[in-house]
């Protein structure tokens, strides 16, 4: 398992009881947790657990030279997906009337999607757009047949897992929680100012 | 004891089990129509005090009473504020410990058991009470606050069900299990000392699940207002990307000195391995790898493609232009080669002007030097190792590093 589980780390994996429930168990033990961050140390990096999402990845130590194209490539394909996963996020939210963002552990089922989208225009232009940008691109016109790209490109990116191939029951990994990371730095570190007093504005509109 | 006959009860009974639906939808839904068919039924279970009429005329609702059973029964929420004033019930136990003590002191036999029997329910009351609110709340708490579904208002009831926990730590407090000790402290009945010692008991038991519970409520309340602020830095940015069409992460977030550990991703390495084919342990499944690799018979795959007609046009021919200078630099420079001797472009200028003349060509000095040198400069790095160009100038008055160029000659180095 150890084998395994550094494998998954090096490559990238966001470990969390959703995507890999094996090596989660498996890190949730302390002395294995231990034993690869020890090992992981060699190569530079941490074994980092994200408390609010229960998930481990790794984190690099320090930016120097031999590192620096490597993460120049990485932060460009995060900053290439944000702005399409915020959208999402955001989409997803509206349609489902939920205001409990999607994070580790959410369940999504996209057959309860489809009527909102149907019967919404707003929802519809919304969700054209998404799939008119990378990575959500598609030449598909039907409301269901985007949605389901949607979906099946955040499965491929990790975000999203099914149970069974055919299931319309998606579930959330932790991967998404890092967006909200994300957001909270940029709001947090004054990178943007995001409007605050809108949120309220359209409660009162809606009373 | 309790003032009715078991038929009365068991009356009542028959009452709410003949009308089960009726009353399960009165409850559920919150009232019920008092149409014609069951106008009798609902009089009925009026008069049972099961049913009351509701302020829209005609309909009817669950008794507060009976609700309040259902409720506790439904594990649903309401009744979990039921506030035990634990000094009005200490003060209660302590004068039926009084009256107990006086009775058997007295040898007051029956009044003596009276008073047990108060003391005894009372006792009850108070734990089954508290226990029935920590159990809500643990409830609560267990099912995220499930009994309310907008995030606000799982905060808010966050909020109060941890305020009324902190309220029962402060009443539990009024207990003191010293002075409870000092209820026995006498030549009591065995029984008696029994429940009393039971009581202390439940309550060292209970204080630390208070405890365990507010805790829980207050990480609870934590995490419902980190997800009520996630929620709303996602929609705020969301709105803030489409006010800002041209916003984009940084290049070098990865550098920022402020990014938090946990945004710290590490690259994607790349994992692969060669084999060691002098390793002689892994021969066999080696050979077998390569074996079904050769194997591979399946023949690619022909896709059906798309196929369209491409017109032919006939092929022109056209005549080789060459330059007329262009051949005489190529003359130069073979003049150099063959010489193996430098040659001045001026010279060679000079000396082809009669060869020129008659081809009708002619060219100005200063084009010539220029053409030579460029045609220096399109030779290859080998031909350009080869052949040297050397400038004949002269530094311009008062520049330190700009020159005027009169000549250039090519040379074997």
């Amino acid at each position: 398992m150890f084998k395994k589980t550094v494998q998954q780390l090096l490559t990238g994996a966001v470990i969390c009881e959703t995507a890999y429930p094996e090596e989660f168990e498996y890190l949730k033990a302390v002395s294995n947790g231990q034993r690869v961050d020890d090992f992981l140390e060699n190569l530079d990096r941490n074994l980092t657990y994200l408390e609010s999402a229960d998930a481990y990845y790794c984190t690099f130590q320090q930016v120097d030279e031999s590192n620096n194209a490597e993460l120049t490539v990485l932060f460009s394909e995060m900053r290439a997906v944000f702005r399409p996963l915020v959208e999402f996020l955001d989409l997803l939210l509206t349609a489902s009337h939920a205001d409990l963002p999607l994070r580790a552990k959410s369940m999504v089922n996209i057959n309860t999607l489809f009527d909102p989208f149907e019967q919404d225009q707003t929802l519809r232009d919304q969700l054209r757009r998404l799939t008119s940008i990378k990575p959500f691109k598609t030449n598909k016109v039907e409301t269901r047949e985007q949605l389901v790209t949607v979906f099946q490109k955040l499965e491929e990116m990790h975000y999203l897992v099914r149970k069974n191939s055919g299931s319309s029951r998606y579930y959330a990994t932790a991967r998404f929680d890092l967006i909200y990371l994300l957001i909270e730095f940029l709001n947090d570190a004054e990178k943007v100012e995001l409007p605050e007093e809108a949120q309220t504005q359209q409660e009162e509109l809606l009373f | 004891m309790a003032g009715y006959d078991a038929g009365q009860v068991a009356e009542l009974l028959r009452k709410i089990g003949a009308h089960d639906e009726l009353l399960a939808n009165a409850y559920v839904y919150g009232s019920v129509a008092a149409d014609e068919p069951e106008q009798r039924t609902i009089s009925l279970l009026h008069k049972a005090g099961l049913l009351r009429p509701d302020d829209e005329p005609g309909e009817f609702r669950i008794t507060t009473d009976f609700k309040r059973m259902l409720n506790r029964l439904m594990r649903k929420q309401s009744s979990y504020r039921q506030l035990t004033d634990m000094g009005k019930v200490i003060e209660a136990l302590e004068e039926t410990v009084y009256d107990y003590q006086q009775a058997i002191q007295a040898k007051q036999g029956d009044d003596a058991e009276f008073y047990l029997d108060q003391l005894d329910d009372l006792l009850y009351e108070t734990k089954d009470g508290l226990n029935t609110n920590l159990d809500n709340m643990h409830y609560a708490i267990v099912s995220q606050f499930g009994f309310v579904s907008t995030l606000a208002n799982k905060i808010r009831q966050n909020e109060r069900y941890l305020n009324h926990a902190q309220n029962l730590i402060t009443e539990l407090q009024q207990i003191d299990p010293e002075s409870c000790y000092e209820w026995i402290n006498w030549a009591c009945p065995n029984d008696f000392a029994r429940k009393i010692t039971g009581f202390i008991y439940w309550f060292n038991q209970t204080l630390p699940r208070l405890r365990f519970i507010i805790d829980n409520m207050r990480l609870s309340l934590f995490r419902l207002r980190r997800d009520e602020k996630q929620a709303s830095q996602l929609r705020n940015m969301a709105r803030f990307l489409r006010q800002h069409p041209e916003f984009e992460l940084s290049d070098n977030l990865f550098e920022e000195p402020t990014l938090p550990e946990c945004l710290k991703i590490a690259p994607v390495m790349q994992l692969c391995s060669y084999v060691d084919t002098r390793n002689t342990a892994i021969e066999t499944p080696l050979i077998a790898l390569v074996q079904s690799l050769r194997k591979q018979n399946n023949p690619p795959e022909i896709k059906p493609r798309e196929s369209a007609e491409v017109t032919i046009s006939s092929i022109e021919k056209l005549v080789y232009e060459s330059d007329f200078f262009e051949e005489q630099t190529e003359l130069l420079f073979e003049q150099v080669i063959r010489s193996e001797e430098p040659v001045s472009a001026i010279m060679f200028w000079q000396q082809a002007q009669q060869k020129w003349r008659e081809a009708d060509q002619q060219i100005n000095p200063l084009t010539w030097i220029e053409l030579v040198f460029s045609y220096y400069c399109k030779l290859t790095n080998e031909q350009q190792d080869a052949l040297d160009i050397k400038m004949k100038e002269s530094l311009d008055q008062g520049t330190t590093h700009n020159y005027t160029y009169s000549d250039l000659e090519i040379c074997l180095r």
